[in-house]
């Protein structure tokens, strides 16, 4: 079957061969090779795209799920302005060690921060929960996402 | 899996004539069938039959004396919809808790339910909250009280014609509430759950319903539990009755995530922790 | 080693808070990890797991699946051009089963195909025809003499002692003696990125492999053996790391030897990803410990005697079982002085996933045990535990179970000192004793310490080298044959050389490290890799310094001894060059710019006979302190707060320690609440991280981290080690937390909540699945 639906920005319309994993389409097919899986079964986050601008497990979607939708990978926040100050914070913070959780984490965090500009400790742990780490223990985390919407907000004013 | 297909109907029409093909596999958001076909239980595996993009399942509707929630609603949906804030908040409350950010923003309460957990955390509000399900084939339409459609885990009364095309709660105005225990703070799977809606007036509780999850083969009603408390005064002595006859009335087993007699007595301590609450509020 | 730094004690760059050299590429998904790697032309290999955890293999038929389209090669034992087997310590592992099976990880048969669909359906029409052998899974049983074998030279995998003074009299000279059991579980490492590799035939009939590698050289050997190469064809490439923590070490070799000998066979790059499930059924564990210890102490708190025994589970390979219980002979006292010591490790092979190389290396196990002790005699006492501690801790010059003096400061005492003022513990302790009986929420607030031996020790060479290559713009490569497996290293790296040349750290690429680059430099262990690797790269930029100074100075018209690098300039008093300026002239002047620096540690002792000898070069010291809230009717235990204190030597990068001390204290946390993976009769219960349960954000308490910068001479700039000691001493601090909460000590890991409240394990039902499936469903 063909799909057409709106990948980092711009349109794609693609052949879909039968039964694929989101996951499988964006890495092994567009070579988005930032999206990484840790477990297949949407426990860990590492696979977390924005789905028309909310976070989803690209693991537990199929391809044929996204036609007429919005799909945002890391990829795309990355090269998206509006976010530099997420990825900013990450980098400066020490949030990312091994790193392989860090695309999902930014993802979730952009997530976050497109609905809640100022949000509470709490607000981003219950955004991230769904987001496994095993390095930093999360604490430099928060720290980047709190840093990152002070940025924002110092930005408005 | 790349040898099978899928078929993606936009109608309820034509979903209906799709699933009069024997051997289709249901998938509304997705999270739990995908799991199943990672874990490749049940090969070869049979045709998916795809539902979300079938707009009109997904709406929450407020009618004159009840409330229609499609089966395509998203755990994060329910839990941030005022219709069901004020309507069924033990169900707000169970979609909040449920699996991440990523999980809610897919699961959906059609899955929830055809998926037949007893750890399903949306059905025990579910139970309470007397909802009915409305179950569509090409040329038949029933519909069945929530509890009549569970015969075991994993196994329902759906025939394979048909699909859930709405679930249908009352706009009766009750408290209550859905408590549960997992392993950790977050993403954690119920080990039990009790849920519960109550109608108390001048501190005599007039009707109740309580659901046990996660300590039967299917979610069960606490009826002992339930008898104790009808038509009586809510106070201590009675919540600590009623907590024991639950208790009691819970048949679990030991599995991975946790043990028979744990969870028996965490019914106990939910159910009079919940109905306290209430107590206090009075 | 390198002079000064000419501004005094003051760095440029070292002790600040630095971003990770590789963060760039991290946060924007650029960074290519094993499974982002890919080649044109590349098949998919799987393997072929057992489904016994105990048979003899009778017959593998593979005719059905190659006759399957797609499929390029399916190869089983007899395919093996040289060495069957691969082990660092005892070599018996093998890459593919001939004759037995001894665990459910164990391969059989491994194919390569044009998709990985095919490879799997390949997999499935491979027929083995097995006859089950009794299964071995409990580590006691298997020591018996009428255990059935797992090896055939008998089950006995390791056995270490420790013997100082005499143990007869250290009981008789104490007035009390206690003795309990500690047990400890399996755990997994739970690196996010399962192991992952890519190998390539090479031009020259050699093999290239990229992938998850933590300890490239182990790997090279395992490789080259396995195929008959000379070690200069196999060249293996570390790909960015998704985490390690030990666990991409050994187990790695087996996935290296298989996909490179389908490489070779079908003259193709070959990629082998393993699923999680995969990840969790194959590779090696934290080994499970049965620890009893009786502990003989006077009425003043001192400690007389104590006498340990251990049984460690090593499942169905050695691994590192040898050296794995030999740290824990060593440090099995704990951190206090005591005269009389006997102690023995035993580690059985039994038919149970095997274990290995984890964060802590044996330490975690023996920290819960004697930090949970020293809280019980502390009770029996009427002490409170840091008083206890106090009187019993190392002191500058004090002698360790195994007769090693310390001639180093010693900061042990200062660690307890500063978590117990900072988290007001004593106060604290005796109020929570005294609750109000209404709630069900009870406080309780513990504390844990230990020393740690830095490095490798006693159990083999430890050396590194660092690469530095100055380019004539000014910038530089540097290479390490350790490896970045996410915990900085190429970071701290980096920073050394920076502080040394006077670069920014900015102008310094770090290259993943080679084998073809850098000599072998041990592996990436043992928290050893700040100190070893920090050294060498001080010597590198020393000879290199030393090589270019001339130069400048020529170039400056003054004496090299008055030249100060610093910023990417070379000034000397008011006059000064760039560092590009002077690279460019060296090259001119036909002046190497490159230098490889070597780093030996300095000398350990031991006998085996009696376990003494001085085990390590030098010991770190750290504290934790845990405060915890426990809901009696249920059993939750949410940490509310954590301090943890460290003597570090010297801070090297504020960024990089705070987040090892952050991450350490989270893999604790997870170790004494949640983790555990479960096996029944060698078959585990779970897969997966829906079971097995790590810490999520919402987990993690408010932490608080206080370094000591204790200073020793041998570490670069005084540095010594931290990513094993942050982890360590979380779960006994937290274990004594819920003991002062509840009145009741659990001696027993993880703390569920099935077993706070009923004091009794979460059993893995055999019904698993059956009736509870997932809660938040499609």
């Amino acid at each position: 079957m063909k799909v057409r639906f709106k990948l980092n920005g711009k349109f794609v319309m693609l052949d879909l061969p039968g039964v694929e994993r989101l996951i499988d389409l964006l890495r092994e097919r567009l070579d988005l090779v930032g999206t990484k899986e840790g477990c297949g079964k949407g426990e860990c986050g590492a696979c977390t795209v924005l789905l028309d601008g909310k976070p989803v497990c690209s693991c537990l979607m199929l391809a044929s799920q996204i036609a007429g939708h919005e799909i945002v990978t890391i990829e795309g926040v990355a090269a998206d302005n509006r976010y530099a100050h997420i990825l900013n914070a990450f980098e400066e913070t020490g949030a990312v060690q091994c790193g392989y959780c860090s695309p999902g984490m930014i993802v979730s965090a952009a997530a976050l921060l497109a609905r809640n500009r100022h949000p509470s400790d709490n607000e981003i742990k219950r955004a991230l929960a769904g987001n496994l780490c095993r390095c930093t223990g999360y604490s430099k985390i928060i720290e980047a996402v709190s840093r990152a919407a002070e940025r924002v907000a110092q930005e408005r004013k | 899996m790349k040898e099978q297909d899928t078929i993606n109907p936009s109608s309820l029409r034509q979903a209906l004539a799709a699933k009069a093909r024997p051997n289709l596999v249901v998938v509304a958001g997705g999270t739990d069938i995908l799991v199943q076909l990672h874990d490749r239980v049940d090969r070869p595996w049979p045709k998916l039959l795809v539902l979300d993009g079938i707009k009109a399942l997904g709406k929450i509707t407020l009618h004159d004396d009840f409330v229609t929630i499609g089966p395509n609603v998203t755990f994060s949906e329910i839990e941030s919809s005022p219709i069901i804030g004020k309507y069924a908040p033990q169900l707000a409350q169970a979609a909040s808790v449920a699996g991440s950010v990523q999980i809610r923003n897919r699961a959906t309460i059609g899955g929830n339910v055809a998926n037949a957990s007893p750890a399903g955390d949306l059905i025990p509000p579910l139970y309470v909250l007397g909802a009915t399900l409305e179950l569509l084939s090409v040329r038949t339409k029933r519909s069945m009280p929530i509890e009549k459609f569970f015969v075991g885990p994993g196994k329902t009364v759906l025939k394979s014609n048909e699909l859930i095309t709405a679930i249908r709660i009352s706009k009766v105005k009750r408290i209550g509430f859905f408590l549960r225990l997992g392993t950790r703070q977050a993403l954690a799977i119920s080990k039990v759950s009790v849920a519960a809606a109550l109608m108390i007036k001048s501190g005599i509780i007039l009707d109740v319903k309580i659901a046990l999850g996660a300590v039967a083969p299917t979610v069960i009603r606490a009826g002992v539990a339930e008898e104790l408390l009808r038509g009586n005064r809510l106070d201590a002595k009675l919540i600590d009755h009623a907590a024991e006859a639950a208790s009691k009335e819970a048949r679990p087993i030991d599995d991975i995530r946790s043990v028979a007699a744990y969870r028996k007595e965490m019914v106990g301590i939910l159910l009079k922790r919940g109905l306290t609450k209430i107590l206090e509020s009075m | 080693m390198a002079k000064e730094n000419p501004q005094g004690n003051k760095f440029n760059v070292i002790g600040k808070a630095s971003p990770r050299v590789d963060a760039i590429d991290k946060v924007t998904g650029r960074a290519r990890y094993g499974a982002d790697h890919s080649r044109t032309g590349q098949l998919y290999g799987a393997v072929l797991n057992s489904p016994y955890p105990h048979a003899i293999i009778k017959s593998i038929n593979t005719e059905r699946a190659r006759a399957l389209d797609g499929i390029r090669a399916v190869l089983t034992h007899a395919d093996i051009p040289g060495a069957k087997s691969f082990g660092g310590i005892v070599p018996h592992q093998m890459v593919l089963c001939s004759g037995k099976v001894r665990y459910v990880g164990d391969a059989v048969a491994i194919v390569a195909a044009e998709t990985p669909e095919l490879a799997d359906k390949a997999i499935e029409l491979i027929e083995v025809e097995y006859s089950p052998c009794p299964v071995v899974s409990d580590p006691e049983q298997a020591l018996s003499p009428s255990s059935p074998l797992v090896h055939e030279d008998g089950n006995l995998c390791a056995h270490h002692k420790v013997r100082k003074g005499d143990i007869e009299t250290g009981f008789k000279n104490s007035d009390f003696v206690i003795e309990h059991e500690y047990t400890t579980q399996k755990v997994e490492h739970a690196y996010i990125e399962p192991e992952a590799v890519l190998a390539e035939p090479g031009e020259n009939g050699g093999v290239t492999i990229t992938g998850s590698v933590q300890n490239l050289y182990s790997i090279r050997r395992a490789v080259a053996s396995v195929l008959n190469l000379p070690l200069n064809r196999v060249r293996v490439i570390q790909a960015t790391l998704g985490g390690s923590f030990g666990g991409k070490d050994e187990a790695m070799s087996a996935i290296c030897c298989r996909a490179a000998l389908l490489a070779l066979t079908t003259g193709r790059p070959v990629k082998m990803v393993n699923t999680r499930e995969q990840s969790m059924r194959e590779s090696y564990k934290r080994h499970p410990y049965k620890m009893r210890y009786k502990v003989g102490v006077s009425n003043d708190g001192i400690l007389q005697a104590m006498e340990i025994k251990i049984i460690a589970d090593a499942g169905a390979y050695a691994a590192t079982s040898q050296f794995v219980t030999w740290r824990s002979v060593v440090q099995a006292t704990g951190p206090y002085v005591v005269p009389h010591v006997k102690t023995d490790i035993y580690a059985a092979y039994t038919n149970n996933c095997y274990t290995g190389a984890m964060r802590g290396f044996g330490s975690p196990q023996i920290c819960f045990a004697v930090e949970s002790l020293m809280d019980e005699l502390a009770a029996q006492l009427g002490l409170d535990p840091f008083e206890m501690r106090l009187r019993n801790t190392l002191k500058d010059g004090s002698i360790t179970a195994t007769g090693q003096k310390l001639t180093h400061r010693v900061t042990l005492d200062e660690a307890l000192r500063n978590v117990t003022s900072a988290g007001g513990f004593k106060a604290k302790w005796l109020a929570n004793r005294e609750q109000d009986s209404a709630s069900p929420i009870k406080k309780g607030i513990g504390i844990s310490c230990s020393y740690r031996g830095v490095s490798l020790g006693a159990e083999g060479a430890d050396a590194a080298g660092v690469g530095i290559s100055l380019q004539t713009d000014g910038s530089a490569v540097v290479t390490c044959g350790l490896v970045d497996m996410g915990q900085g290293a190429a970071t701290t790296i980096s920073l050394v050389v920076a502080e040394e040349l006077g670069l920014s750290s900015d102008k310094i690429v770090f290259l993943n490290a080679d084998t073809t680059v850098m000599p072998d430099s041990g592996p990436t262990v043992a928290s050893r890799t700040s100190f070893m690797a920090g050294n060498a790269a001080r010597v590198g930029s020393t000879i290199l310094k030393d090589r270019i100074a001339p130069v400048a100075a020529d170039m400056l018209k003054c004496k090299a001894s008055a030249l100060v690098f610093c910023h990417d300039f070379i000034s000397a008093g008011s006059s000064r060059i760039t560092l590009a300026q002077l690279a460019a002239e060296c090259f001119r002047r036909g002046i190497s710019l490159s230098a490889h620096g070597w780093y030996k540690s300095p000398k350990t002792t031991w006998r085996e006979e009696d376990g003494t000898g001085d085990a390590y070069f030098t010991f770190v010291y750290g504290a934790n302190l845990a405060e915890v809230e426990v809901d009696i009717h249920t059993g939750r235990v949410i940490v509310t707060k954590f301090i943890s204190c460290h003597d570090v030597g010297k801070v090297l990068n504020i960024n990089g320690a705070k987040g090892q001390v952050y991450g350490g204290v989270a893999m604790g946390m997870g170790y004494a609440l949640l983790e555990a993976y479960a096996e029944e009769d060698g078959q585990p219960k779970l897969g997966n991280f829906d079971e097995y349960l790590l810490p999520t954000i919402c987990d993690m308490p408010q932490t608080e981290v206080i370094f000591l910068e204790g200073d020793d001479p041998l570490g670069p700039y005084g540095a010594k080690a931290l990513g094993e000691p942050a982890n360590e001493i979380a779960a006994p601090a937290i274990a004594n937390a819920v003991a002062n909460a509840t009145g009741r000590r659990v001696r027993e890991l993880p703390l569920t909540l099935e077993r706070v409240l009923l004091g009794k394990n979460l059993i893995p039902g055999r019904e698993r699945g059956s009736a509870m499936a997932k809660g938040a469903e499609s």
